[in-house]
């Protein structure tokens, strides 16, 4: 099965904005989950700079940008594309 | 300890003084005697004179009827002469390619308050490429006085067969390192905990070390090339700070960016990784902490954190260039941003300020 890749933006706006508590959600996932999502630190995405892109922190879910990203928003994110698969 | 640099004379004092007894009065007397005495080298004052000056100056201990600060003075000038003044501090050691070399000295006797008569020694050590020249305070020599073996303490002849040793294992050896390895040393054989302050400092004579640090995106995407291009030709340690400026010189040089995040940085962003570089970090935050580090004079902690990895190659080198690049962040002008995110030319003008005054490296700023 392809693995879900989360890629936790570490640049300074996503950090200061909460980023670095997002990468907690290594410690957090579920057993099941542990095996089939790869967390990724990036440096700056760059997408604190484009208006619509919304706001920071932001997080990739394979390709998908969250914006003001949380462990909740990010964990539920997982979820949907599990039971999607 | 203080350090005085004298960029138009080209000479470099520094003064190792250790006040009697230990605490507030102890401190006092060594900053009160160190300040003192490099000021009196920097002017070139008569020995005797300023050495009555000192004696004078310095409060009296009520009990025993003394109040000195023992001291070292270093005076060396560019072409490597060093004039050494010793006055009770344990003997300076000067290694020579991995020996101890023995030191010419004279002795002086001076007027020294109520303590009467006092001996100095003074020489001239006509310093060469490779010479690492140890001053400690008696604090290192008499570590682990009474412990098995070492009835006086660690003692002059012990200390100078160790820094043989770290000389001799480590051909690259640090000024730094082997002041720190002195302090260590003498801390292990108290068994972790001194009863006396131990103090080193050690001189090398070596070759200029440089490095190039690297921050923000450069104005113009026209200078994109110029800074990645300084990066790649560069000789010395290169050093880029800033998540954008990272991946502009990654892709101009056609090189991956990986970022690890298990090196989180406790409270800072993780540090990156780029081939031929040796070390990527966040931008402003990270400089922020180094910053504050350098100020409080923290060393020796290993949180192992990007700053301290940043702090450890800056005091490593002697010249350090920062190419501050000028783009403004408009996503740093946020009212919910903590207030020290600041601009960043100004945050490297203070870097400089204090890797000059108080760590004396040479620090030149560019702005792109």
């Amino acid at each position: 099965m392809k693995k879900i890749t989360v890629e936790i933006c570490t640049g300074t706006t996503c950090h200061v904005m909460g980023s670095e508590a997002i990468m907690e959600i290594r410690n957090m996932l579920s057993e099941r989950y542990k095996e089939s999502v790869e967390i990724k630190a990036t440096s700056c995405l760059g997408f604190c700079r484009e208006r619509q892109a919304g706001e920071a922190p932001f997080v990739k879910v394979n390709g998908r940008i969250v914006p003001e990203a949380s462990l909740l928003k990010v964990t539920q994110m997982i979820d949907e594309i599990e039971r999607g698969n | 300890m203080e350090k005085l640099r004298l960029e138009d004379q080209g000479r470099v004092i520094t003064a190792l003084c250790d006040g009697l007894g230990s605490g507030i009065k102890a401190h006092i007397l060594s900053t009160l005697t160190s300040t003192i005495a490099t000021h009196f080298a920097a002017s070139e004052s008569n020995l005797r004179r300023y050495i009555e000056i000192i004696s004078q100056i310095l409060p009296e201990c009520s009990e025993r009827n003394l109040g000195y600060s023992t001291f070292t003075i270093s005076d060396i000038d560019s072409s490597g002469r060093n004039k050494l003044i010793e006055f009770d501090n344990p003997s300076a050691i000067l290694i020579r390619n991995g020996k101890t070399e023995r030191i010419q000295r004279r002795k002086v006797s001076v007027k020294y308050g109520k303590l009467g008569s006092r001996e100095v020694y003074q020489s001239v050590i006509e310093m060469q490429k490779g010479d690492r020249l140890a001053i400690c305070s008696d604090g290192v020599t008499e570590s682990g006085r009474g412990e098995k073996g070492m009835q006086w303490g660690w003692e002059e002849e012990n200390l100078a067969k160790f820094c043989e040793r770290i000389c001799r294992e480590n051909k690259e050896l640090s000024a730094r390192q082997m002041a720190k390895g002195i302090v260590e040393a003498a801390i292990k054989n108290e068994g972790g905990q001194c009863r006396d302050d131990a103090t080193a400092l050690v001189i090398n004579i070596r070759r200029p070390k440089k490095t190039l640090l690297v921050t923000g995106p450069p104005s113009h995407k026209k200078f994109d090339a110029y800074i990645t291009d300084r990066v790649k030709n560069f000789i010395g340690a290169k050093i880029i700070c800033g998540g954008t400026t990272a991946k502009i010189i990654a892709d101009m040089l056609g090189r991956a960016l990986h970022t690890n995040p298990a090196a989180l940085g406790r409270g800072l962003p993780p540090a990156s990784e780029i081939e031929g570089v040796d070390l990527v970090t966040e931008g402003i935050l990270t400089l922020s902490k180094l910053e504050e580090m350098l100020d409080a004079g923290s060393s020796g902690k290993t949180e192992n954190t990007p700053a301290e990895a940043l702090m450890e190659l800056l005091l490593e080198s002697d010249i350090i260039t920062l190419i501050v690049g000028t783009k403004i962040n408009q996503t740093h002008h946020n009212p919910d941003f903590p207030i020290d995110v600041e601009i960043r030319r100004n945050l490297a003008r203070r870097l400089k300020r204090v890797l000059e005054n108080k760590y004396l490296k040479k620090v030149e700023i560019e702005l792109v």
